[in-house]
């Protein structure tokens, strides 16, 4: 007789595609996103296949622009967004606060249809006309483009919709439904950065629903909100475009950092240095991330006053990231460390959005951004901050919580050895990104100058490198799906909430009452009941 | 009566006052989240204005100042009534907050009509959204047709808005005929009424906006 | 539960006040203000609003989270309007 889990409570495909069951919801959303990560990633490879020599190699230059279009699109508004809250989040947040469900189950599953629907129409659009005007869809080139803009925009503001309730569900649930005697300063730091994340979705994304709305009226009925001939003004199509992606990379980065925080406790068996500063600096990063959306316009005509003043204002992100990066690498210093895949992916997120996020000051700065605007040298930054940033999370994430998910492990070797191949191959994709960069390649070009091949020939090795790691990682954990050996409640030994029931977690999550007797990072006492206890371990040796 | 019905909590909550507790939060953040859809195309207003004061006064002294200001008197008037239709169900007073409750679906339907009939007049004058129609032949101001394009936008999404919210009204109204609704429960109709009163708030910026100055 | 006001006074005083306020913002219309006629009228706009919000919305008694949602709101919508203002009105050409 085996024990009654979420997962075998019902089998049917019915329980499946109608359950109200948060794990349920954030296992579909979680094999949605693979699927959006595998065909963006298709793209993406198209793409540097197309590179490795100037002009025409495999696809015509409109390919080449959907494709780019594409790639963008399927990668930031279908698998990043959304990526680790809707699916590590709907599974974690109600355990982490001790309750049964979130607070609108029922919310929750229209959320994650309306991301269906919104998904299906972006894919739509591809076969009835592609869009070729990149993710950040500017006028006025998007309002009059005869490509399937209305479906795609459309498409993106039904998954923004989707967002939102997302956001609100889990906004309301770490407020009114923690369980008794778990007070704020006691929930998993993976909390707090779902929840400053949520806040963000919740007050950006409608103003990145109004304005592609406005672009939508724009393309079909002409109605010029900014088109120039009727006195419209496309900057500030920008200024309300990045209101709401800027604070968007946060939205893909600050939950990367939620995971950081607990595989860095787990893996030091330690407390972390200071609880309080991650958290703060969670909200920190959501606030400034509001005031410095300018920096993307630097060179769109926008006044110098404005520019001078995102300028400033962008630097504040790198305090509050640097805050967050002294405080896990302090944690690491003298910690017992036990480097797993997890934790190894934690060290490539650490490397890759430190190094990002140097570069990202850098290009804070007007009088260089000049120089490097629009060329490769963004696109190296950006895939170090978000792909480094949360696709790292998101594999460290679903190491580290395979085993509570699944109940069972995967292969630790192959595990090491991809975390390593995709590491590698990400840098060698990106890095030679910024020397070209730097040497004037603009980003979105079909065609390049032959003394550009060398370094294009580089970064599509890399690409493949990257996509071997991950083909590998695909293979070992379905492997381990079905076949993997049992992993036990608890192997990592971690103190944090989600860890103290079974895994899986039965369908309310918890046996009895849930255990907040102890604090999530508290590694300085035995977990009780359980053969984890260091004074144990103390006598043996 | 159902007033003294105790009513149970969903399976999840442990308690009914943990759920209006998570329903009324639910309902801020979601206005919250309103608050930003309409701050959005405000914001492109209050550009616009910025870049072409010349002609969004012209706009505004062409616009239909009377009935625009009526309407501003009738949500205004219906939010009054909604309000009280709350206060009268947690008074247990049933069929007072039915009457209310209909009386504000009646003001908003009101309201409806004034702005169809507004927009039919702006139509007959040949002002219609992106600066189409015979009006921009003869009235060429810079910025003038944004003017009027945002006009469209703003009112147009706002009497969306109404419409949803007199949807909700209809649905609640139902209820409390039926005794579905009681004292009980009477968080219920104050979440549809918290909605009602962000449409009327939304509208007493619109109006100045558009309308007076 | 929020601690509801008891008496439907308060109501129909706010009610009144807002009918009050529209009609002085009508009149005000009129009077010739200038470059003032738009703020007079928006501060007369914040008064109302504020009015919805605390009685008839209940805010003055609803909880702190409650609170600062609303008010979170609010400074996003303000930093939107200023930053992209200021750049209009600062580009100068
Ligand atoms: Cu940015």
């Amino acid at each position: 007789m085996t024990e009654a889990t979420y997962l075998n409570a019902r089998t049917t495909i019915r329980s499946w595609v109608l359950t109200t069951d948060h794990k349920r919801i954030g296992i579909l959303y979680l094999v949605t996103l693979i699927f959006a990560l595998v065909l963006g990633g298709f793209f993406a490879m198209a793409l540097r296949i197309e590179h490795l020599t100037p002009g025409h190699t495999v696809m015509t230059a409109m390919t080449y622009n959907r494709s780019f279009t594409l790639h963008g699109v399927i990668m930031v508004w279908i698998f990043m967004i959304p990526s680790i809250p809707a699916s590590f989040g709907n599974f974690l947040l109600p355990i982490m606060v001790g309750a049964k469900d979130v607070a609108f189950p029922r919310l929750n599953l229209l959320s994650y249809y309306l991301f269906i629907t919104g998904t299906v129409m972006v894919l739509v659009s591809m076969f009835v006309g592609g869009i070729d005007t990149g993710w950040t869809f500017y006028p006025p080139y998007s309002s009059s483009t005869p490509t399937a803009i209305p479906t795609a925009l459309l498409g993106v503001f039904v998954i923004g919709f989707s967002t939102i309730l997302t956001g609100l569900n889990f906004v309301v649930t770490t407020h009114t439904m923690r369980h008794e005697g778990l007070g704020w300063m006691k929930l998993p730091l993976f909390v707090w950065a779902i929840y400053a994340t949520s806040i963000i979705q919740v007050l950006a994304t409608p103003v990145l629903g109004m304005v592609l709305l406005l672009v939508v009226l724009d393309n079909s009925l002409h109605w010029g909100f900014f088109d120039p001939a009727r006195g419209g003004d496309p900057v500030l199509y920008q200024h309300l475009f990045w209101f709401y992606s800027h604070p968007a990379v946060y939205i893909m980065i600050l939950p990367g950092m939620g995971v950081v925080s607990e595989v860095v406790a787990t893996f030091a068996r330690k407390n972390l240095y200071s609880y309080r500063a991650i958290a703060y600096s969670s909200f920190g990063l959501a606030f400034v991330g509001f005031l410095t959306w300018g920096h993307h316009m630097f060179v769109a005509g926008m006044s110098t006053f404005d520019a001078g003043a995102f300028g400033v204002l962008s630097m504040l992100v790198a305090i509050f990231s640097a805050i967050k990066v002294f405080n896990w690498t302090w944690t690491l210093k003298g910690g017992a460390v036990a480097l797993k895949t997890p934790l190894l992916y934690v060290f490539a997120f650490l490397f890759l959005f430190v190094f990002g996020g140097m570069t990202g000051v850098a290009v804070a700065a007007m009088s260089l951004d000049v120089h490097w605007h629009d060329t490769y040298f963004v696109v190296a930054h950006f895939h170090f901050i978000m792909v480094g940033g949360t696709l790292t999370a998101f594999l460290a994430a679903i190491h580290y919580w395979f085993p509570k998910i699944t109940g069972r492990m995967y292969s630790e070797r192959l595990g090491l050895l991809s975390a390593a191949l995709v590491f590698a191959g990400f840098f060698v994709t990106f890095f030679p990104q910024f020397l070209l960069g730097n040497a004037g390649m603009p980003r979105r070009y079909y065609d390049y100058p032959p003394q550009f091949q060398p370094l294009h020939i580089v970064s599509t090795a890399g690409s493949w490198v990257l996509a071997t790691g991950l083909l590998i990682t695909a293979i070992y954990l379905g492997h381990a799906l079905f076949r993997g050996h049992r992993a036990g409640d608890n192997p990592w030994g971690s103190r944090s909430f989600e860890w103290r029931t079974t895994s899986p977690p039965p369908t309310h999550n918890f046996h009895a009452t849930p255990p907040f007797d102890i604090d999530p990072y508290d590694y300085t006492q035995p977990l009780p009941g359980t053969d984890d206890d260091p004074a144990a371990e103390k006598e043996a040796a | 009566m159902s007033d003294t019905t105790v009513l149970a909590p969903q399976e999840h909550f442990a308690t009914i006052e943990q759920q209006a507790h998570a329903a009324r939060l639910g309902m801020w953040v979601f206005l919250a989240s309103e608050v930003l859809l309409f701050g959005a195309i405000i914001a492109l207003f209050t550009s616009y204005q910025v870049h072409y004061p010349d002609a969004f006064r012209q706009g505004v002294d062409h616009n239909t100042k009377l009935l625009g200001s009526i309407n501003t008197g009738v949500l205004l008037t219906s939010s009054t009534a909604v309000a009280c239709s709350v206060h009268a169900l947690r008074a247990g007073k049933r069929r007072l907050a039915g009457l209310l409750v209909a009386a504000t679906i009646a003001l908003g339907a009101v309201f409806l009509v004034i702005k169809l009939t507004e927009y039919a007049k702006h139509f007959h004058e040949g002002i219609y959204p992106g600066g189409a129609g015979s009006f921009f032949q003869v009235h060429h101001a810079r910025g003038l047709p944004e003017f009027w394009t945002l006009y469209f936008g703003m009112t147009g999404l706002h009497a969306l808005h109404v419409t949803i919210g007199l949807t909700v009204l209809g649905v609640l109204l139902s209820r409390i005929m039926r005794a579905e609704l009681g004292a009980a429960s009477a968080h219920r109709l104050e979440l549809g009424a918290i909605y009602w009163h962000l449409v009327d708030v939304i509208w007493i910026f619109l109006w100045p906006l558009l309308y007076l100055a | 539960m929020n601690a509801a006001p008891i008496s439907v006074k308060p109501i129909l005083a706010t009610g009144g006040a807002l009918l009050a306020l529209w009609v002085s913002s009508f009149a005000l219309s009129y009077a010739s203000l200038g470059t003032w006629a738009l703020p007079v009228a928006l501060a007369i706009a914040v008064v109302k609003a504020v009015l919805v919000a605390l009685v008839f919305m209940e805010l003055a008694h609803a909880t702190l989270s409650m609170k600062l949602t609303v008010l979170a709101a609010l400074a996003l919508l303000l930093t939107l309007m200023a930053l992209m203002v200021a750049d209009v009105a600062t580009r100068g050409t």
